[in-house]
């Protein structure tokens, strides 16, 4: 056996940092995201608490408004979509498309607006708000979406096999959980990986699996083409497709909304309308699409009913999935927890903190391991040196990098042209110069300076809104729970990432030649969230 | 590599070729994508209930069946027997499900 334990434990070693540092990037990401409502709100400070649904009627006054906005902003347009906030977000959204206009990704300025809680347009700054990371976490950046979409599934198949060999590595798994050695160098980096990993271990299981899940037709086809020759129409089994209509091009007026979200709520019971997608507004061959909003149960379902849209006549009835399409639509839910009310999506942030924790003191574990180990530790080979400055980077730069565009949300003109562009950039720019500077400086030094970035530019935040008069006293004049929590938990995390910080600096090495415990402090500090 | 050395300091086997760790990488790169697919084929044909539920359910299956295909192709003590075997069942479970697949189905694949 002990030859088994040896082999995995190679396995689990070389596949955690070859992918570790996407993987952080991926963990970091989808943890914020599970607050991805709540970030949208903070990022789109002009919509206030009083934009909120609290139910129905405030539901039938947006969409109202939303029509009535779209009506005469862009009554020609080949297409409206319409957006309603879950019960953590605020505004609705309302974007339009063309005619003949190719397809755009993100909605912008340009091409899309915002609805209040009274059903009347709102300047709303330029911003993909919480968006941004639940989008980053699977399609990366700056590159084209399948390659990231690939490249983030292979590295979670490493994180699935890096997490069965490390349970398979580790013989003592319940024992270790309580073993917490201080002051031991590689050993207290052990015990860190271990506690992060083992406490949360369920989750990160459940979270790599899912995650592999939620694009398993994309990575495994073979499923579906084994019983199927064209996979769309697996679908069309559970759901006659409803053909969309053709361009009539005869000016037909829109039926009124309000009987057919009677209707939906009616055929549904409870759950919340997510989302409308109407296909020629204002002619003849108009279409509207209404979905049940994603939060409404923990199954991840994408039911729809579509009307007629002069007549305002149902066109299909809902559909009835079978175990299987259940069950993955409800792992898919598992993952991305949309149907989590406030307790468990906490649970689910710290979890998520953890995995990070995890693939971070990972990291920094591979060079604790082997710097004791080089033959000249005052000048360790290339390879070494690499992995050092990429942990540095990515586990201290990232963060810093991701609140740098919370700042740019803030400090760039709000009517500014390409807007988004310019807060996500900020992110990638500051990432890529704490690159360049953790190349430059002494490894501590680059730990300490790049975790007291991220510190101050977390503990900023809320006294730099404050000072602006937006800051948390307002947030509790105005009974906004959300945001108040908010700006709590960045200077919750910017103390974090302080005290990690000023403990990397403190830390005297008592042996010269072992430079590997400055970076134990860090482990601790990040264990002990 | 590191790697190599440490299997072969704790491993009972007392020297291994040095082309038996990259032949394992790249068997446990390609022959698991290789084995997981046509085993996940096959089990979309044998699984019980409608055709998309038996989809489905194979589809997720096939993430924990390659992560056993991995385990076991660093576990294996013979490298160029682990690869015969992950070769050999690819050819098994692919030819069977070819076998079972309907003829359009096999054309799609085919394209």
């Amino acid at each position: 056996m002990k030859g088994f334990r040896q082999t995995q434990s190679s396995v689990h070693t070389w596949t955690g940092l070859l992918v570790g540092w996407v993987l952080f990037l991926i963990f970091i990401n989808g943890t914020v995201a599970y607050w991805r409502e709540e970030i949208s709100r903070w990022m789109r400070p002009e919509l206030a608490v009083t934009d909120m649904v609290r139910g129905p009627d405030d539901e039938t006054r947006m969409v109202e408004g939303a029509i009535a906005a779209l009506s005469s902003r862009a009554p020609d347009a080949a297409n409206w979509s319409i957006t309603l906030p879950s019960e953590r977000g605020a505004g609705t959204l309302a974007v339009w498309q063309e005619r003949g206009q190719a397809r755009f990704r993100w909605p912008d300025a340009h091409n899309s607006l915002w609805i209040g809680g009274e059903g009347q347009p709102v300047a709303v700054r330029e911003t993909r708000g919480g968006d941004f990371f639940y989008r980053v976490h699977f399609d990366l950046h700056y590159m084209p979406v399948i390659w990231a979409r690939w490249l983030v599934g292979f590295c979670a198949m490493f994180m699935l096999v890096a997490i069965v060999t490390g349970i398979i590595t580790h013989k003592k798994i319940f024992r270790d959980f309580f073993t917490f050695r201080p002051g031991k160098g590689q050993r207290s980096w052990l015990d860190g990986h271990n506690a992060t990993a083992v406490l949360a271990l369920p989750f990160h299981l459940m979270i790599t699996y899912t995650g592999l899940i939620t694009l398993m037709t994309l990575y495994m086809p073979w499923g579906l083409l084994a019983n199927f020759s064209d996979p769309q129409a697996a679908y069309a089994e559970l759901q006659p497709q409803v053909p969309e209509a053709a361009y009539a091009a005869s000016p037909t007026p829109l039926a009124p909304i309000a009987p057919m979200l009677a209707e939906v709520r009616r055929v549904w019971g409870e759950g919340r309308i997510g989302y409308l997608w109407i296909s020629n507004p204002g002619d003849a061959s108009a279409q509207v699409t209404i979905a049940r909003h994603p939060s409404h149960n923990i199954a991840a379902d994408s039911a729809t009913i579509i009307f007629d849209g002069v007549s305002g006549r149902a066109l299909n009835s809902p559909i009835i999935d079978g175990p299987g399409e259940t069950a993955r639509q409800v792992m898919i839910g598992l993952h991305a927890g949309r149907f989590a009310p406030t307790l468990l999506r906490w649970f689910y942030f710290l979890s998520g903190l953890a995995g990070t924790a995890m693939v971070g003191t990972g990291l920094v574990m591979w060079t604790a391991k082997r710097r004791d180990k080089l033959p000249d530790p005052a000048k360790p080979p290339f390879g070494f040196r690499l992995v050092e400055r990429l942990n540095i980077a990515t586990v201290a730069g990232l963060p810093a990098g991701m609140v740098a565009m919370f700042w740019a949300n803030r400090l760039l003109p709000v009517g500014m042209e390409g807007r988004w562009h310019a807060e996500v950039q900020t992110l990638f720019i500051l990432w890529g110069l704490c690159f360049i500077h953790a190349c430059l400086r002494p490894a501590k030094r680059g730990w300490v300076e790049q975790f007291g970035l991220g510190a101050l530019l977390l503990l900023g935040l809320p006294l730099f809104d404050q000072v602006r008069g937006a800051g948390l006293w307002q947030h509790l004049m105005a009974g906004d729970g959300t945001r108040m929590a908010a700006d709590l938990l960045l200077l919750a995390l910017g103390l974090t990432l302080a005290a990690i910080a000023i403990k990397v600096y403190r830390h005297k090495p008592r042996i010269v030649a072992r430079k590997v415990r400055p970076n134990r402090e860090a482990a601790l500090a990040v264990a002990g969230e | 590599m590191a790697s190599a050395a440490a299997t072969r300091t704790a491993g009972k086997a007392p020297s291994r070729p040095g082309w038996a760790m990259p032949l394992r990488i790249t068997l446990a790169l390609f022959g698991t994508y290789g084995l997981t697919s046509t085993s996940t084929a096959l089990l979309a044909r044998l699984l019980p209930g409608s055709a998309l539920d038996a989809s489905m359910v194979a589809s997720m299956m096939s993430f924990a069946i390659a992560t056993g295909i991995v385990v076991w192709i660093f576990a294996a003590r013979s490298a160029l027997a682990v690869t015969g075997w992950v070769l050999g069942l690819m050819v098994a479970t692919g030819g069977l499900f070819w076998l079972l697949a309907p003829a359009d189905i096999r054309a799609g694949l085919l394209g």
